[in-house]
């Protein structure tokens, strides 16, 4: 079996998902999606929820994707994956298929977290076979960057604006990754497109696991965060070094840390690029970056004590 | 398309699909790539490219490919 490294460079797994797409310069979710597409071998269906993947790929009449693609609803990429799986499963069993075929739903932040949850959570309890890949970039940013679930504490979006009055969203994000791996399903893991290997190795694990399997990437947005179209890849990796986004995996209920920065960076490093959190830096505001470092501080020691061992790559 | 050879490797470039974001730019750890004066990526200095293919892995847009000359023997892959 060919190595991701190898898959990588593989000519005919390029053409999954192409470029002229209409995504933002300088976006992550298409470095989600093609590392992703590129790391599986075998033929592959794409589901994909409404937001930016879906919107600026798929301007009628041209498209992205050479393969197989559906879009339903908001809501239900996991519902519709459910439902194509199990057709497909029904063919096999009749002998009008022989290929082994891979599920892969993407959505975003906002088409995961909030809107297409209970989906999400029927789909994995009723144990299908496929890949739900959120490329997580903290808000509706298709609409107008109006805030998610996955809007971090004190970030200023269209809906949670800053003013004398409020400070951003005054809610902390929920963990989706510990949502999901509280449904006992095989495989989920926590990547980021900064970390290639890492990502691409990660997609191999859930296209061959025997059930769902979930992948929660981080993925920049230049326009909603507020930084340097030429920073979306740094600033997804300081997230991971100053561990607000740390890189592991749950195999079979067991916790597997696949990444420990050498020196944890203070969070202010991955704050101070993004114009969402420009406010945090007054000094009236001080008190705001403590409880997030404390915040972050907290979360990471928690999942030390949860995982079982370190397997770096 | 653009194409810069060295050696058994060649590096493409699709000006028409690049937005000039500059990932690969601030990616690439021999700093080939450059920003030109449109705009788009460019190879500066293809004699300093070790053909990491950092930049069509991190290119959001696929406008960089990184190939050899020479086709893969299926041993190889």
């Amino acid at each position: 079996m060919p190595n991701t490294k190898e898959l990588a460079h593989r000519e005919e797994l390029h053409k999954r998902f192409t470029g002229a797409h209409a995504l933002c310069a300088g976006c992550g979710a298409p470095i989600c999606v093609r590392t992703i597409l590129n790391a599986i071998e075998e033929p592959v269906v794409v589901i994909n929820a409404t937001g930016c993947l879906e919107v600026a790929t798929t301007r009628y009449p041209t498209t992205a994707w050479n393969i197989p693609w559906i879009h339903v609803a908001f809501e239900n990429a996991a519902a519709v994956a459910s439902g194509v799986e199990t057709a497909y499963r029904v063919l096999r069993r009749r002998g009008k298929i022989s290929q082994e075929i891979r599920f892969v739903a993407f959505g975003g932040d906002g088409g995961t977290y909030d809107i297409g949850l209970q989906a999400l959570s029927g789909a994995l309890e009723r144990g299908h076979r496929f890949i739900y890949v959120c490329y997580d970039n903290e808000a509706y940013m298709n609409t107008g960057n109006q805030r998610s679930g996955a809007t971090p504490f004190a970030a200023q979006t269209s809906t949670a604006p800053v003013g004398e009055k409020s400070f951003g969203k005054p809610q902390r994000r929920k963990d989706l990754t510990e949502i999901v791996a509280a449904h006992h399903i095989p495989y989920v893991a926590q990547a980021s497109i900064s970390d290639w290997y890492d990502l691409a190795r990660k997609a191999r694990k859930a296209a061959a696991v025997d059930g769902p399997a979930f992948l929660n990437v981080l993925s920049t947005c230049p326009r909603g965060w507020g930084h340097p179209t030429d920073q979306s890849v740094k600033i997804a990796r300081l997230a991971v070094e100053t561990c607000y986004w740390p890189l592991y995996e749950i195999i079979e209920g067991r916790w597997v840390l696949n990444y420990i920065p050498e020196e944890k960076l203070p969070i202010t490093e991955w704050l101070r690029p993004q114009k969402r959190f420009a406010h945090l830096f007054e000094p009236q505001n001080r008190e705001l970056l403590r409880q997030i470092q404390q915040q972050v501080d907290e979360e990471w020691e928690k999942l030390l004590r949860k995982c079982e061992r370190y397997e770096a790559l | 398309m653009k194409r810069y050879e060295q050696g058994e490797f060649f590096l493409e470039i699709e000006p028409r699909r690049c937005k000039g974001c500059g990932v690969c730019v601030q990616s690439c750890p021999k700093g080939v790539l450059v920003l030109n004066a449109e705009g788009k990526a460019d190879a500066k200095e293809i004699a300093q490219c070790i053909f990491c293919g950092i930049c069509e892995q991190r290119c959001p847009d696929f406008a960089i490919s990184v190939h050899k000359v020479k086709v893969l023997q299926p041993s190889c892959v």
